[in-house]
Protein backbone atom coordinates (compact mmCIF):
# COMPACT_ATOMS: atom_id res chain seq x y z
CA UNK A 1 0.00 0.00 0.00
CA UNK A 2 2.91 2.57 0.52
CA UNK A 3 3.69 2.52 -3.43
CA UNK A 4 0.06 3.92 -3.64
CA UNK A 5 0.45 6.68 -1.18
CA UNK A 6 3.73 7.44 -3.11
CA UNK A 7 1.88 7.27 -6.84
CA UNK A 8 -0.45 9.96 -5.47
CA UNK A 9 2.30 12.23 -4.54
CA UNK A 10 4.16 11.82 -7.80
CA UNK A 11 0.50 11.96 -10.09
CA UNK A 12 -0.23 15.12 -8.14
CA UNK A 13 3.13 17.29 -8.60
CA UNK A 14 3.15 16.61 -11.99
CA UNK A 15 -0.68 17.48 -12.89
CA UNK A 16 0.47 20.98 -10.70
CA UNK A 17 3.22 21.29 -13.29
CA UNK A 18 1.30 20.88 -16.30
CA UNK A 19 -1.19 23.74 -14.76
CA UNK A 20 1.24 25.86 -14.65
CA UNK A 21 2.71 25.67 -18.06
CA UNK A 22 -0.55 26.02 -18.95
CA UNK A 23 -1.23 28.48 -17.31
CA UNK A 24 2.05 30.16 -19.05
CA UNK A 25 1.12 29.93 -22.54
CA UNK A 26 -2.30 30.67 -21.54
CA UNK A 27 -2.03 33.87 -19.78
CA UNK A 28 0.96 35.08 -22.80
CA UNK A 29 0.53 38.32 -24.39
CA UNK A 30 2.15 39.43 -27.55
CA UNK A 31 3.46 43.23 -26.73
CA UNK A 32 1.44 45.31 -29.09
CA UNK A 33 3.86 47.11 -30.28
CA UNK A 34 7.70 46.67 -30.69
CA UNK A 35 10.74 48.42 -31.95
CA UNK A 36 11.76 45.87 -34.67
CA UNK A 37 14.97 47.64 -36.36
CA UNK A 38 18.13 47.71 -34.87
CA UNK A 39 19.28 50.94 -33.34
CA UNK A 40 21.88 51.22 -36.02
CA UNK A 41 19.72 51.04 -38.93
CA UNK A 42 17.67 53.92 -38.33
CA UNK A 43 21.04 56.52 -37.56
CA UNK A 44 21.81 55.41 -41.28
CA UNK A 45 18.87 57.54 -43.50
CA UNK A 46 19.56 60.33 -40.82
CA UNK A 47 23.14 60.88 -41.78
CA UNK A 48 22.45 60.10 -45.04
CA UNK A 49 19.32 62.57 -45.62
CA UNK A 50 17.65 60.66 -47.66
CA UNK A 51 14.20 60.27 -45.44
CA UNK A 52 13.45 63.86 -46.39
CA UNK A 53 11.15 64.66 -49.37
CA UNK A 54 12.07 67.92 -51.03
CA UNK A 55 9.35 70.25 -52.25
CA UNK A 56 10.13 69.57 -55.67
CA UNK A 57 9.70 66.08 -55.39
CA UNK A 58 6.04 66.56 -55.42
CA UNK A 59 5.66 67.13 -58.88
CA UNK A 60 7.30 64.92 -60.05
CA UNK A 61 6.53 61.39 -61.38
CA UNK A 62 7.04 59.59 -58.09
CA UNK A 63 4.66 61.90 -56.49
CA UNK A 64 1.70 59.23 -57.54
CA UNK A 65 2.87 56.90 -55.54
CA UNK A 66 2.82 59.06 -52.32
CA UNK A 67 0.85 59.02 -49.55
CA UNK A 68 0.94 62.09 -47.16
CA UNK A 69 0.16 61.50 -43.77
CA UNK A 70 -0.88 65.21 -41.49
CA UNK A 71 0.93 64.23 -38.10
CA UNK A 72 -0.88 68.01 -36.17
CA UNK A 73 -3.37 67.81 -34.17
CA UNK A 74 -6.95 68.25 -35.80
CA UNK A 75 -7.22 71.80 -34.95
CA UNK A 76 -4.45 72.78 -37.36
CA UNK A 77 -5.51 70.27 -39.68
CA UNK A 78 -8.47 71.96 -40.15
CA UNK A 79 -7.48 75.40 -40.49
CA UNK A 80 -5.48 73.88 -43.58
CA UNK A 81 -3.29 70.64 -45.34
CA UNK A 82 -2.11 69.25 -48.18
CA UNK A 83 -4.57 67.45 -51.31
CA UNK A 84 -5.04 63.65 -49.84
CA UNK A 85 -3.74 64.34 -46.98
CA UNK A 86 -4.86 62.09 -43.87
CA UNK A 87 -5.22 63.40 -40.31
CA UNK A 88 -3.17 61.04 -37.76
CA UNK A 89 -1.81 63.55 -34.72
CA UNK A 90 1.18 62.21 -33.62
CA UNK A 91 -0.10 61.12 -30.20
CA UNK A 92 -2.73 58.48 -31.75
CA UNK A 93 -0.50 56.90 -34.28
CA UNK A 94 -0.06 53.61 -32.09
CA UNK A 95 -4.15 53.35 -31.91
CA UNK A 96 -4.53 50.33 -34.08
CA UNK A 97 -6.75 51.94 -36.69
CA UNK A 98 -4.00 53.98 -37.91
CA UNK A 99 -1.23 51.52 -37.73
CA UNK A 100 -3.94 49.45 -40.20
CA UNK A 101 -3.97 52.06 -42.35
CA UNK A 102 -0.32 52.62 -42.35
CA UNK A 103 0.32 49.07 -43.05
CA UNK A 104 -2.68 49.09 -45.58
CA UNK A 105 -0.43 51.60 -47.44
CA UNK A 106 2.69 50.15 -46.99
CA UNK A 107 1.20 46.34 -48.96
CA UNK A 108 0.21 48.95 -51.98
CA UNK A 109 3.65 49.87 -52.16
CA UNK A 110 2.84 53.48 -51.54
CA UNK A 111 5.67 55.86 -50.11
CA UNK A 112 4.35 57.42 -46.72
CA UNK A 113 4.84 61.00 -46.49
CA UNK A 114 5.03 62.40 -42.96
CA UNK A 115 4.14 66.41 -42.80
CA UNK A 116 4.14 68.46 -39.61
CA UNK A 117 4.64 72.11 -39.41
CA UNK A 118 8.47 71.75 -39.90
CA UNK A 119 10.04 68.78 -40.26
CA UNK A 120 11.49 68.89 -36.50
CA UNK A 121 7.78 68.02 -35.75
CA UNK A 122 7.24 65.32 -37.72
CA UNK A 123 10.55 64.01 -36.95
CA UNK A 124 9.30 61.95 -33.79
CA UNK A 125 6.62 60.29 -35.77
CA UNK A 126 8.53 59.35 -38.57
CA UNK A 127 11.38 58.06 -35.74
CA UNK A 128 8.74 55.88 -34.48
CA UNK A 129 7.17 54.42 -37.47
CA UNK A 130 10.70 53.58 -39.04
CA UNK A 131 12.22 52.20 -35.67
CA UNK A 132 8.87 49.75 -35.65
CA UNK A 133 9.54 48.10 -38.67
CA UNK A 134 7.56 50.22 -41.15
CA UNK A 135 8.94 50.71 -44.85
CA UNK A 136 8.97 54.03 -47.55
CA UNK A 137 8.22 56.27 -44.50
CA UNK A 138 9.60 59.73 -45.28
CA UNK A 139 9.43 63.36 -43.73
CA UNK A 140 8.31 66.55 -46.13
CA UNK A 141 11.28 68.48 -45.59
CA UNK A 142 9.10 72.26 -45.94
CA UNK A 143 7.32 74.01 -43.22
CA UNK A 144 3.58 74.98 -43.16
CA UNK A 145 3.45 79.00 -44.04
CA UNK A 146 -0.44 80.26 -44.64
CA UNK A 147 -0.43 83.63 -47.34
CA UNK A 148 -3.74 85.38 -47.11
CA UNK A 149 -4.87 82.55 -44.86
CA UNK A 150 -3.97 80.34 -47.71
CA UNK A 151 -2.09 77.07 -46.48
CA UNK A 152 0.78 76.82 -48.84
CA UNK A 153 4.33 75.01 -47.97
CA UNK A 154 7.84 77.03 -47.70
CA UNK A 155 11.17 75.71 -48.15
CA UNK A 156 13.06 74.71 -45.45
CA UNK A 157 16.30 73.44 -45.05
CA UNK A 158 17.74 71.55 -41.72
CA UNK A 159 20.32 72.44 -39.71
CA UNK A 160 21.19 75.61 -41.75
CA UNK A 161 23.11 78.05 -39.61
CA UNK A 162 21.50 81.70 -39.88
CA UNK A 163 25.18 82.87 -39.16
CA UNK A 164 28.20 82.19 -39.82
CA UNK A 165 29.29 81.25 -35.97
CA UNK A 166 33.18 81.77 -36.20
CA UNK A 167 33.08 84.70 -38.23
CA UNK A 168 30.26 86.64 -36.26
CA UNK A 169 32.26 85.80 -33.11
CA UNK A 170 35.02 87.40 -34.75
CA UNK A 171 33.46 90.46 -35.57
CA UNK A 172 31.75 90.61 -32.13
CA UNK A 173 35.14 90.88 -30.42
CA UNK A 174 35.93 93.53 -31.56
CA UNK A 175 38.68 93.21 -34.47
CA UNK A 176 40.94 91.82 -31.68
CA UNK A 177 40.50 88.32 -32.52
CA UNK A 178 44.22 87.74 -33.88
CA UNK A 179 45.12 87.91 -30.03
CA UNK A 180 42.81 85.59 -29.04
CA UNK A 181 44.44 82.14 -28.26
CA UNK A 182 42.36 79.30 -29.97
CA UNK A 183 42.32 76.76 -27.56
CA UNK A 184 41.69 73.38 -28.44
CA UNK A 185 39.38 71.16 -26.93
CA UNK A 186 40.25 67.51 -26.00
CA UNK A 187 37.52 64.79 -26.27
CA UNK A 188 38.43 62.07 -23.88
CA UNK A 189 38.47 58.93 -25.03
CA UNK A 190 38.00 56.56 -22.57
CA UNK A 191 39.18 53.00 -23.06
CA UNK A 192 37.95 50.14 -21.00
CA UNK A 193 40.22 48.08 -18.97
CA UNK A 194 40.47 44.98 -19.90
CA UNK A 195 40.57 42.29 -16.86
CA UNK A 196 43.43 40.43 -15.98
CA UNK A 197 42.62 36.75 -15.46
CA UNK A 198 43.05 35.44 -11.99
CA UNK A 199 45.84 33.62 -12.35
CA UNK A 200 46.25 30.33 -10.04
CA UNK A 201 48.50 30.40 -7.35
CA UNK A 202 49.41 29.34 -3.79
CA UNK B 1 -1.61 -10.94 -2.97
CA UNK B 2 -5.33 -9.67 -3.25
CA UNK B 3 -6.76 -8.90 -7.07
CA UNK B 4 -7.95 -5.79 -5.88
CA UNK B 5 -4.24 -5.06 -5.18
CA UNK B 6 -3.24 -6.12 -8.46
CA UNK B 7 -5.90 -4.08 -10.39
CA UNK B 8 -4.89 -1.17 -8.59
CA UNK B 9 -0.68 -1.63 -9.44
CA UNK B 10 -1.78 -1.76 -13.01
CA UNK B 11 -3.88 1.23 -12.89
CA UNK B 12 -0.47 2.99 -11.41
CA UNK B 13 1.27 1.80 -13.97
CA UNK B 14 -0.68 3.21 -16.73
CA UNK B 15 -1.09 6.38 -14.92
CA UNK B 16 2.71 6.55 -14.42
CA UNK B 17 2.99 6.28 -18.18
CA UNK B 18 -0.39 8.70 -19.08
CA UNK B 19 1.52 11.16 -17.28
CA UNK B 20 4.83 10.99 -18.50
CA UNK B 21 3.29 11.12 -22.27
CA UNK B 22 1.84 14.35 -21.23
CA UNK B 23 4.81 15.68 -19.94
CA UNK B 24 6.88 14.96 -22.77
CA UNK B 25 4.24 16.44 -25.10
CA UNK B 26 4.25 19.46 -23.34
CA UNK B 27 8.25 20.10 -23.21
CA UNK B 28 7.93 19.61 -27.38
CA UNK B 29 4.88 22.08 -27.45
CA UNK B 30 7.37 24.37 -25.25
CA UNK B 31 9.81 23.91 -28.19
CA UNK B 32 7.87 24.63 -30.95
CA UNK B 33 6.54 27.96 -29.50
CA UNK B 34 6.37 30.67 -32.17
CA UNK B 35 8.95 33.48 -31.69
CA UNK B 36 7.97 36.42 -30.96
CA UNK B 37 10.03 39.52 -31.74
CA UNK B 38 11.79 41.26 -28.67
CA UNK B 39 11.93 44.33 -28.21
CA UNK B 40 15.15 46.31 -27.79
CA UNK B 41 14.94 49.61 -25.29
CA UNK B 42 12.03 50.99 -24.10
CA UNK B 43 8.53 50.18 -25.47
CA UNK B 44 6.78 52.25 -28.47
CA UNK B 45 4.17 53.59 -26.51
CA UNK B 46 6.74 55.46 -23.79
CA UNK B 47 8.92 56.63 -26.73
CA UNK B 48 6.01 58.03 -27.91
CA UNK B 49 4.50 59.82 -24.75
CA UNK B 50 8.42 61.12 -24.41
CA UNK B 51 8.05 62.82 -27.68
CA UNK B 52 5.44 64.46 -27.25
CA UNK B 53 6.39 65.83 -24.47
CA UNK B 54 8.16 69.21 -24.55
CA UNK B 55 10.23 68.56 -21.79
CA UNK B 56 13.42 68.12 -22.70
CA UNK B 57 14.16 71.37 -24.25
CA UNK B 58 15.71 73.91 -22.21
CA UNK B 59 16.51 77.56 -23.11
CA UNK B 60 19.63 79.45 -23.94
CA UNK B 61 19.51 81.52 -21.43
CA UNK B 62 19.29 78.75 -19.25
CA UNK B 63 22.52 77.33 -20.76
CA UNK B 64 24.20 80.39 -20.73
CA UNK B 65 23.41 80.98 -16.65
CA UNK B 66 24.89 77.55 -16.10
CA UNK B 67 27.88 78.34 -18.37
CA UNK B 68 28.63 81.12 -16.49
CA UNK B 69 27.79 79.96 -13.19
CA UNK B 70 29.90 76.75 -14.11
CA UNK B 71 27.37 74.20 -12.53
CA UNK B 72 29.27 71.21 -12.43
CA UNK B 73 26.16 68.89 -13.70
CA UNK B 74 26.26 70.53 -17.20
CA UNK B 75 27.73 68.80 -19.97
CA UNK B 76 27.34 70.73 -23.00
CA UNK B 77 27.35 67.68 -26.17
CA UNK B 78 27.53 68.71 -29.82
CA UNK B 79 26.46 66.66 -32.42
CA UNK B 80 27.16 68.77 -35.62
CA UNK B 81 30.28 68.05 -37.67
CA UNK B 82 33.86 68.07 -36.34
CA UNK B 83 34.79 71.16 -39.31
CA UNK B 84 31.77 73.10 -37.51
CA UNK B 85 32.50 72.17 -33.97
CA UNK B 86 36.62 73.00 -34.68
CA UNK B 87 35.62 76.15 -36.15
CA UNK B 88 33.15 77.48 -33.50
CA UNK B 89 31.23 75.74 -30.59
CA UNK B 90 29.89 76.72 -26.82
CA UNK B 91 32.54 76.52 -24.12
CA UNK B 92 32.97 73.44 -22.92
CA UNK B 93 31.38 71.19 -25.33
CA UNK B 94 32.23 68.30 -25.95
CA UNK B 95 31.78 66.93 -30.12
CA UNK B 96 29.93 63.47 -30.65
CA UNK B 97 28.95 63.94 -34.33
CA UNK B 98 25.24 62.42 -34.77
CA UNK B 99 27.07 59.87 -37.03
CA UNK B 100 28.71 58.32 -34.35
CA UNK B 101 26.12 59.27 -30.97
CA UNK B 102 25.22 55.33 -30.87
CA UNK B 103 29.05 54.03 -31.34
CA UNK B 104 30.66 52.64 -27.70
CA UNK B 105 33.14 55.88 -27.22
CA UNK B 106 29.57 58.53 -27.14
CA UNK B 107 28.17 56.06 -24.97
CA UNK B 108 30.34 57.10 -21.96
CA UNK B 109 28.75 60.53 -22.45
CA UNK B 110 25.10 59.62 -22.88
CA UNK B 111 24.01 57.00 -20.57
CA UNK B 112 25.35 57.78 -17.47
CA UNK B 113 24.20 59.47 -14.24
CA UNK B 114 26.26 62.04 -13.41
CA UNK B 115 26.12 64.89 -15.79
CA UNK B 116 22.68 66.56 -17.09
CA UNK B 117 23.91 66.25 -21.08
CA UNK B 118 22.71 69.20 -23.31
CA UNK B 119 22.35 68.19 -27.06
CA UNK B 120 22.87 71.10 -29.33
CA UNK B 121 23.06 71.47 -33.18
CA UNK B 122 22.24 74.34 -36.02
CA UNK B 123 18.76 74.42 -35.19
CA UNK B 124 18.13 71.25 -33.36
CA UNK B 125 16.94 69.04 -35.46
CA UNK B 126 19.88 67.21 -35.36
CA UNK B 127 20.33 67.20 -31.32
CA UNK B 128 16.55 66.24 -31.16
CA UNK B 129 16.87 63.09 -33.57
CA UNK B 130 19.64 62.61 -31.28
CA UNK B 131 17.64 62.89 -28.39
CA UNK B 132 15.46 60.34 -29.79
CA UNK B 133 17.51 57.55 -30.88
CA UNK B 134 19.06 57.27 -26.77
CA UNK B 135 15.52 58.18 -25.71
CA UNK B 136 14.77 54.79 -27.35
CA UNK B 137 17.57 52.77 -26.11
CA UNK B 138 16.19 54.42 -22.51
CA UNK B 139 19.50 56.88 -21.55
CA UNK B 140 18.08 59.69 -19.18
CA UNK B 141 19.25 62.90 -18.19
CA UNK B 142 19.63 64.20 -21.79
CA UNK B 143 18.29 67.66 -23.03
CA UNK B 144 17.96 69.22 -26.40
CA UNK B 145 18.87 72.96 -26.46
CA UNK B 146 16.01 75.25 -27.85
CA UNK B 147 16.51 76.56 -31.02
CA UNK B 148 20.35 75.54 -31.03
CA UNK B 149 22.97 77.95 -32.20
CA UNK B 150 21.03 79.86 -34.05
CA UNK B 151 18.59 80.41 -31.03
CA UNK B 152 21.88 81.12 -29.06
CA UNK B 153 23.22 83.40 -31.03
CA UNK B 154 19.74 85.72 -31.87
CA UNK B 155 19.17 85.75 -28.64
CA UNK B 156 22.40 85.43 -25.95
CA UNK B 157 25.56 86.85 -28.68
CA UNK B 158 23.62 89.46 -30.52
CA UNK B 159 20.12 90.26 -28.21
CA UNK B 160 17.10 92.22 -29.86
CA UNK B 161 16.51 95.17 -27.76
CA UNK B 162 13.03 94.86 -26.11
CA UNK B 163 10.45 97.82 -26.87
CA UNK B 164 9.93 101.42 -24.24
CA UNK B 165 6.41 99.36 -24.35
CA UNK B 166 7.55 96.07 -23.14
CA UNK B 167 7.36 94.69 -19.82
CA UNK B 168 10.11 94.88 -17.16
CA UNK B 169 10.84 91.63 -17.18
CA UNK B 170 11.66 91.83 -20.96
CA UNK B 171 14.14 94.37 -20.24
CA UNK B 172 15.84 92.45 -17.02
CA UNK B 173 16.27 89.24 -19.57
CA UNK B 174 17.77 91.65 -22.16
CA UNK B 175 20.44 93.24 -19.66
CA UNK B 176 20.94 89.94 -18.55
CA UNK B 177 21.32 88.69 -22.28
CA UNK B 178 23.79 91.62 -22.72
CA UNK B 179 25.91 90.72 -19.65
CA UNK B 180 25.92 87.12 -21.13
CA UNK B 181 27.11 88.37 -24.31
CA UNK B 182 30.08 90.20 -22.76
CA UNK B 183 31.09 86.59 -20.73
CA UNK B 184 31.25 84.83 -23.80
CA UNK B 185 33.79 87.35 -25.19
CA UNK B 186 31.16 89.95 -27.00
CA UNK B 187 32.94 93.48 -27.37
CA UNK B 188 36.00 91.83 -25.45
CA UNK B 189 38.69 90.05 -26.54
CA UNK B 190 40.82 89.64 -23.74
CA UNK B 191 38.99 87.30 -21.92
CA UNK B 192 39.12 83.37 -23.07
CA UNK B 193 36.77 81.71 -21.71
CA UNK B 194 38.54 78.71 -19.64
CA UNK B 195 38.38 75.66 -21.67
CA UNK B 196 37.95 72.43 -19.20
CA UNK B 197 37.12 69.30 -20.76
CA UNK B 198 34.94 67.41 -18.64
CA UNK B 199 35.92 63.75 -17.88
CA UNK B 200 33.37 61.04 -17.87
CA UNK B 201 34.08 58.06 -15.89
CA UNK B 202 32.78 55.32 -17.34
CA UNK B 203 31.33 52.55 -14.63
CA UNK B 204 31.58 48.76 -15.93
CA UNK B 205 30.05 46.56 -13.64
CA UNK B 206 33.02 44.22 -12.44
CA UNK B 207 32.79 40.81 -13.52
CA UNK B 208 33.34 38.27 -11.13
CA UNK B 209 36.37 35.91 -11.60
CA UNK B 210 36.08 32.51 -11.92
CA UNK B 211 38.41 31.22 -9.06
CA UNK B 212 41.51 29.06 -10.93
CA UNK B 213 43.69 27.22 -9.01
CA UNK B 214 45.11 27.18 -5.68
CA UNK B 215 46.02 25.06 -3.00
Amino acid sequence: MKELEKTNRISFSAVIIILVVLIGVLSFQKPNNVFKKDKNLTLKPIINRDFLIKIKDLDSARAKQMAFIDVRNGFEYSKGHLKNAKNIYTADLLESENKQYISDLEENEKTIVLYGSNPAEASGAWMLLTQMGYKNIKLLCAKIQYIDNKFSLGEFTIEKPIYDYAAFMKKATSGKTAAKKVIKKKVIKLTKKKKKVAEGGC
Amino acid sequence: MSKTYKVKKVIVKTEYKVLAALLIILAGGLVLLPKYEKNSGIKPEIFLKNVISTERYVTTDLIADKIIKQDPNLLLIDVRKKEDYDSFSLPNAVNIPLAEVLSSDSEAYLNQDAFDVVLFSNDQCYADQAWKLCNRLGYKHLYVLKGGLNEWFSTIINPKEPKVTDSELAFKQYNFRKAAAMYFGVGNATTTTKVKPKKVIKLTKKKKKVAEGGC
